[in-house]
């Protein structure tokens, strides 16, 4: 890794594969991103060309990164009316999935593993209830949703990571101090969540309106991504939801038509927008790309405990998808999305966050924080696979349609 | 206390006083631009320390609860004032000139609080909260002169940012004094956080409320703007539990509801009927709004204390300041515009402060911040601007006062 030119050939066959993948994925209905995690899996844990620990420094903030441009380029690929339409859906969605999912692989943790409560909360919260915007973001637009769907889906994976990082931090809080307070984490969500809109909301309202002002000016593609970068750091360091106010920036700036209406002033960035889109799904499309091949070098599988891992990992991942089943059930009741609702149970593909959890029990210095590792690269594998299923045929079904 | 065996009736005939004052104060307005509320708070120091009707005990006892309620009600009614439209449109011209008088405004009243030697704390708060117009007390002045549209809508724009401006400002230094930690970076954060619960909260409740607000109206359920008010104090009360700032949520709440047509419209949500407040429920707001602001104005005169002369001089002196900054600011703002100087001196005049700085300043004394003789300050301002600006509008009568309907 050290070799500037091996570097740039691993990147390069990277870009091939992916650029391939993608050409798979739109003739055979199998996600790309199967085709990436495989190969990071050969470069890494079986080649070993690759180190996964020279990668562990990096994953952080690759991720953030990848994260933060896929959610920007799904925010502009969204109906601000369909988004509106659909969040109080969304939120159902979340709350069913994510709490009760924790909930339950904590009681497994604690009845069937004999962990204690607090090791099992912190596992619950690591593995209940993420879908990944790096996986949901390109394979809902892939897959040709329609729109509601696909806003259900983005949404969905903006928001769940919330939710699971304020559990996980407040049994955190349980396991160092002896106490949890369920005030305190509500607060924490509501106030996370308030933060990231409105920041997210005020920012791009400004950049909308300056971007009126610069639209002919070179290199206005790079000034709005370093005002991306600037709404997400501001975000954070007021304690908001950072990606959701990247959400919502792009959201604002895909439907700058709501300005106009209240302006009653056109603002003429139709055609500085899609120059936007189409830059930022190149972008998105090579950050995917890594990300996805990360993910692939990073796992960990063990010969000596993989059939502890498979049995464990399996039975969490089907106390997921029952919870999932559920939840979707009732936040898609009487909705037009309805009809996809075996799909959206199965598309629940984990990724960044349990993986960026599990690495933070460690830190924190929780006993078993190995173990949840290797729990958390099994639930990882099998979901993912559960979605490349999923979305296959649903991409059969809507190209039958 | 007199009439104490006959408590009922003694209340019974102060609640009909307070409401016919307020109904008079009104009517008098007409003719003598001096508005309501200088009748009301005149009346309410009348009746409770000088004749002592009330002890002025009980009064200070009810303090955060009658705060709370009055700056909930006051901040829904703002916000249903505010045409986002309007505001958004004309919003250089009206926000350059709220800003800079109120910008200068508070500059101007913390100088004298400071260079008098009152603390900083004492003169930001001084400074911010009669840094705004009111926006109930400006209509009844400029009804007599006022009567070009352009400089009508200019001063319900200007007051319209600058009272709920000023509102947000003293509840940020109210929170900045209770969290008790200066280091920036808690501070912001903290802040930021109170403000966007509010704002998020405040949101989302009115987006859910006005289909069904829309679908009560159109089947004309009986009382249905009743429930627009409950829903105003629930979402108060959870936004204030979850560590939101509920006056803002209630601003908020106000204002989307008050804008629904235009948003949903934005959103292009197609709806067959109109998502527009009906004119019953915007006449019950402001009949609760006239109910709560006459009782609050008498309540306000109440807690004054009539012997505190270096108080009410300290309030005469802002007032004739806040002229002065006003007259500077105004031409200052107006610089270059196609107001004649005529209007501008005329919008220069419209000085007076009402309800925003009444509700407000009443807010330290309840958190125990500041002290009772605080008010007999603001107090003295409120009196001293309305009457400068009723003397100075008389000359301009440019049209006879309109007739009753």
């Amino acid at each position: 890794m050290q070799d500037p030119i091996f570097a740039f050939s691993i990147a390069a066959v990277i870009i091939f594969i992916a650029f391939i993948a993608d050409q798979f994925f739109k003739k055979s209905g199998i996600p790309s991103f199967i085709l990436l995690i495989f190969a990071g899996i050969v470069l890494g844990p079986i080649t070993n060309l690759i180190s996964r620990n020279v990668l562990l420094p990096l994953l952080g903030t690759v991720a953030e990164l990848t994260l933060m441009m896929v959610l920007f380029y799904g925010g502009m690929d969204i109906n601000l009316h369909k988004l509106l339409a659909n969040s109080g859906r969304v939120f159902i969605q979340v709350v069913l999935y994510v709490i009760p999912s924790t909930m339950l692989i904590a009681a497994f943790a604690n009845y069937v593993l004999g962990w204690g409560w607090p090791q099992a909360l912190i596992f619950g919260s690591i593995v209940g209830g993420e879908t990944t915007a790096a996986v949901m973001v390109p394979l809902s637009r892939g897959l040709k949703f329609k729109e509601a769907t696909r806003v259900f889906l983005v949404l969905e994976s903006a928001m769940n990571s919330v939710f699971s990082v304020i559990l996980f931090l407040t049994f955190i809080g349980f396991y160092q101090t002896g106490t949890a307070s369920s005030y305190t984490a509500i607060s924490s969500i509501v106030s996370n969540f308030s933060i990231g809109i409105v920041i997210g909301l005020t920012l791009s309202l400004i950049w909308v309106s300056v971007l009126a002002y610069v639209k002919q000016y070179k290199y206005t593609y790079v000034l709005t991504l370093g005002f991306l970068l600037a709404t997400y750091v501001i975000a954070d360091v007021f304690g908001g939801s950072a990606l959701l106010s990247v959400l919502v920036f792009g959201v604002l700036l895909a439907n700058h038509k709501f300005v106009e209406t209240f302006l009653r002033r056109k603002l003429h960035i139709d055609t500085l927008k899609r120059r936007l889109f189409e830059f930022q799904g190149e972008l998105s499309f090579l950050l995917e790309a890594f990300i996805f091949v990360f993910l692939g070098l990073i796992v960990s599988i063990s010969l000596n405990n993989i059939f502890f891992g498979l049995l464990i990992g399996g039975m969490i991942t089907l106390i997921l998808l029952i919870v999932r089943g559920l939840a979707v059930s009732v936040s898609t009741f009487k909705s037009t999305i309805s009809k996809d609702k075996k799909t959206l149970m199965l598309l629940c593909a984990q990724g960044l966050t349990p993986a960026t959890l599990a690495v933070l029990a460690i830190g924190y210095g929780i006993p078993l924080a190995n173990t949840f590792i290797g729990l958390v690269t099994y639930v990882i594998i099998f979901t993912n696979t559960i979605t490349a299923v999923g979305s296959f045929f649903a991409a059969k079904h809507l190209s039958a349609a | 206390m007199i009439l104490q065996n006959t408590t009922l009736d003694f209340f019974l005939l102060g609640a009909s006083a307070i409401l016919l004052i307020g109904f008079l104060g009104r009517a008098i307005a007409r003719n003598t631009s001096v508005p309501h509320i200088a009748w009301l708070m005149l009346f309410g120091m009348l009746f409770i320390p000088v004749f002592n009707f009330v002890p002025q005990s009980s009064l200070l006892s009810i303090i955060s609860f009658v705060s709370s309620i009055v700056i909930l009600i006051f901040m829904f009614n703002a916000g249903l004032n505010i045409n986002l439209h309007r505001l958004l449109q004309e919003a250089s011209r009206a926000s350059i000139v709220g800003i800079v008088n109120f910008v200068v405004a508070a500059v101007a009243a913390f100088f004298v609080m400071f260079l008098l030697g009152y603390g900083m704390i004492l003169s930001s708060l001084t400074g911010i909260i009669v840094g705004s117009i009111g926006s109930t007390v400006i209509p009844y002045v400029w009804q007599n002169a006022l009567r070009r549209n352009k400089n009508k809508d200019l001063l319900v724009l200007e007051s319209a940012i600058s009272e709920p401006l000023s509102i947000i400002l003293v509840l940020v230094i109210i929170s900045t004094i209770l969290i008790n930690n200066y280091q920036v970076s808690f501070l912001a954060t903290t802040l930021v956080s109170e403000f966007s619960i509010a704002i998020v909260l405040g949101a989302v409740f009115a987006f859910a409320w006005i289909p069904a607000m829309s679908y009560f109206q159109r089947y004309k359920y009986e009382y249905s703007y009743a429930a627009s008010l409950s829903l105003v104090f629930i979402i108060y009360t959870i936004v204030q539990d979850l560590g939101g700032s509920g006056p803002i949520a209630a601003l908020m709440f106000g204002l989307v509801i008050a804008n629904g047509e235009d948003i949903y419209r934005g959103l292009n949500y197609h709806h067959s009927h109109s998502f527009t407040l009906s004119k019953e429920s915007k006449s019950f707001h402001d009949l609760i709004t006239f109910f709560t602001t006459s009782f609050f104005f008498v309540y306000f005169g109440g807690l004054i204390t009539p012997s505190d002369y270096y108080g009410f001089l300290l309030g005469i002196i802002i007032g004739l300041v806040l002229l002065l900054a006003r007259i500077a600011s105004t031409h200052l703002a107006l610089f270059k515009s196609e107001f004649s100087g005529s209007d501008k001196s005329l919008i220069s005049y419209m000085v007076s402060r009402g309800t925003g700085a009444a509700v407000v300043a009443v807010l330290p004394i309840s958190y125990g911040i500041l002290n009772l003789q605080f008010l007999d300050v603001i107090f003295m301002t409120i009196l001293t601007t309305i009457v400068m600006n009723s003397l100075l509008v008389a000359n301009y009568k440019i049209v006879p006062p309109i007739p009753a309907s």
